[in-house]
């Protein structure tokens, strides 16, 4: 399936202590932009747009873990719609919204730093899934360590 | 998600709500909250149902969305018993905090009970509706007379025991206590006979107010006999998180032993309330004439189903009648010692709870203040042969 086009950002400012709102990026974001308070609202803003149109939701992975799967049965409902879940502490969150991370359903984001590269990410890489390596601008390179790293590495005891 | 077009949509598992899910082709099913929302968006509903015990997140939070998704729609909660507390206070708009669904209903419900008010309007169909409404309100009267005693308007002994099986059985799954305190009236009998029946009922009428104001809103109180009270003490459980992960071996063993602080707080409390109460309808001397006598047991310690801690709140307010009235027991330790609940709720250290055998009664300050006769007030059901024997030199 074709996905559309990222036209929308939906942000859930939760009450966790990583507020999407109070990142730099987000405040000044151009494109079209809505808040919610809270995975409800969010649901039903979303449950409201029509499925041609291509939505970024940014939440605390902790407000979509709310009610537990729901939130991925949601989503799969709904394959226009893209989730970055905000993940700043490593918090050990139930199983199901781990394994939707690790299908590619939703992104994790691990601190504020990560924020715009992950939103550029998302909206420029629309394919629903895991990442696609041979188009990710974000491939990591092979590791290479310097001689003296190495020596570091193993003297460090 | 049913797809089929219908004006109540149930959301949560149709098998804990309703006594007759087969009637489901009259209703649209969600199995989550959020996918409720979703379709309450899309679909006009007269009435959604929502089994409080299916939300997990943030219940007020959900309805508003809800409410939102579907201004139209009459928002019931399906509550069971023990989560009646919730469930009234969701209903109940405050002057900030406007309500956040429109009535309650214990769980299992039959479909019928969901159907819309009806239309004010003279047609033949709205007469039909208006007949249907009269049917439910009698129903909703029924249910009312079936739970709640009359005259004190407490909840009865049939809610009593249902009540005690369902949070027993959320007690086990999250580990938390529940203590149960049975108490009566001392020389209650006496009362009746020199004052008449109506100066009685008055008696168990204030006795039932007071109690219900010593206890907290979701503790449970129920008159379950002529004389006697019960009140089911027990704590909301916490969303299972990595925190409340059921403590293990000596830990465990050592949090259960702990003697039930807050129920032995207000069991003395109500007792000392009452003890010092003035009723008018007495006479003159109607201050300080009234005291009561009371057993606590508690879950896990001294009972693990309903029928166990009825039988040992029982014992335990026998042994607060034997020794002279006026007294709140509590059982001990599984070698049933007894002691007095004033001793336990004043003492603050765990150790000093747990030394029972040096325990001195310390209810005995307050004396029991009718000038009536001193003799028993326990009645047929309660007499002595019926009772089991009481541990002896062991306080």
């Amino acid at each position: 399936m074709q996905f559309p086009k990222i036209s929308n950002i939906l942000i859930i400012n939760g009450t966790d202590k990583f507020l999407p709102l109070s990142s730099a990026c987000l405040a000044d974001f151009k494109g079209c932009k809505d808040v919610c308070n809270n995975l409800y609202e969010a649901v039903r803003v979303l449950a409201g747009l029509s499925d041609d149109t291509g939505v970024l939701l940014i939440a605390p992975l902790k407000e979509l873990s709310k009610e537990k799967g729901s939130f991925v049965s949601f989503l799969e409902r709904h394959p226009n719609i893209r989730c970055l879940a905000l993940h700043p502490n490593r918090q050990e969150y139930p199983l199901v919204l781990q394994q939707a991370i690790w299908e590619g359903k939703l992104w994790p984001c691990l601190g504020e730093d990560a924020l715009p590269e992950a939103i550029h990410w998302i909206t420029k890489h629309n394919q629903q899934g895991a990442v696609n390596k041979q188009n990710s601008s974000f491939e990591p390179d092979p590791i290479s360590l310097s001689t003296e790293e190495i020596e570091a590495l193993f003297n460090s005891e | 998600m049913s797809s089929q077009p219908s004006t109540i949509l149930l959301i949560g598992r149709p098998q804990e709500a309703l006594r007759n899910p087969d009637a489901l082709d009259a209703m649209t099913v969600c199995k989550s909250i959020l996918e409720g929302i979703e379709q309450a968006q899309s679909t006009r509903f007269d009435t959604i149902a929502v089994v409080i015990s299916n939300i997990q997140g943030q219940i007020r939070q959900a309805l508003e969305a809800l409410r939102l998704s579907s201004p139209h729609a009459r928002i019931i909660l399906l509550a069971k018993m023990l989560e009646e507390p919730l469930a009234r206070e969701l209903t109940d708009g405050f002057t900030f905090i406007p309500a956040a669904a429109d009535d309650y209903l214990i769980c299992p419900i039959r479909v019928e009970e969901l159907r819309p008010p009806a239309a004010q309007s003279n047609s033949p169909a709205a007469l039909t509706s208006e007949r249907e409404r009269e049917y439910q309100e009698r129903i909703r009267q029924l249910e009312i007379l079936a739970t709640q005693d009359d005259l004190t308007g407490l909840k009865n002994r049939r809610y009593l025991n249902q009540f005690l099986i369902q949070v027993l059985a959320l007690a086990r799954q999250y580990r938390f206590p529940v203590t149960l305190l049975l108490f009566d009236i001392d020389n209650f009998k006496q009362y009746n006979d020199q004052f008449g029946h109506s100066v009685g009922d008055k008696v168990l009428m204030q006795a039932g107010e007071m109690i219900r104001h010593c206890c907290r809103v979701h503790d449970v109180v129920a008159r379950i006999g002529g004389d006697e009270f019960a009140v089911v003490f027990w704590d909301l459980p916490e969303k299972k998180t990595a925190s409340s992960v059921p403590p293990q071996g000596t830990e465990r063993r050592q949090q259960q032993a702990k003697p039930p602080r807050e129920p032995i707080f207000m069991a003395e409390r109500f007792r000392k309330e009452i003890a010092a109460a003035r009723f008018a309808f007495l006479g003159p001397q109607g201050r300080g004439r009234l005291t009561i006598s009371g057993g606590l047991a508690s879950f896990p310690e001294d009972g693990k189903t309903a029928e166990e801690l009825l039988n040992r709140a029982d014992q335990a307010l026998f042994e607060a009648k034997r020794q002279g009235k006026n007294k709140i027991m509590i059982i001990g330790d599984k070698n049933s010692n007894y002691t007095s609940a004033s001793k336990e709720g004043a003492s603050s250290s765990p150790s000093a709870a747990s030394d029972k055998t040096q325990k001195t009664d310390t209810s005995t300050q307050d004396q029991p203040a009718d000038e009536l006769k001193e003799t028993d007030s326990i009645s047929s059901s309660q007499s002595p042969s019926s009772r089991p024997a009481s541990p002896e030199n062991k306080l």
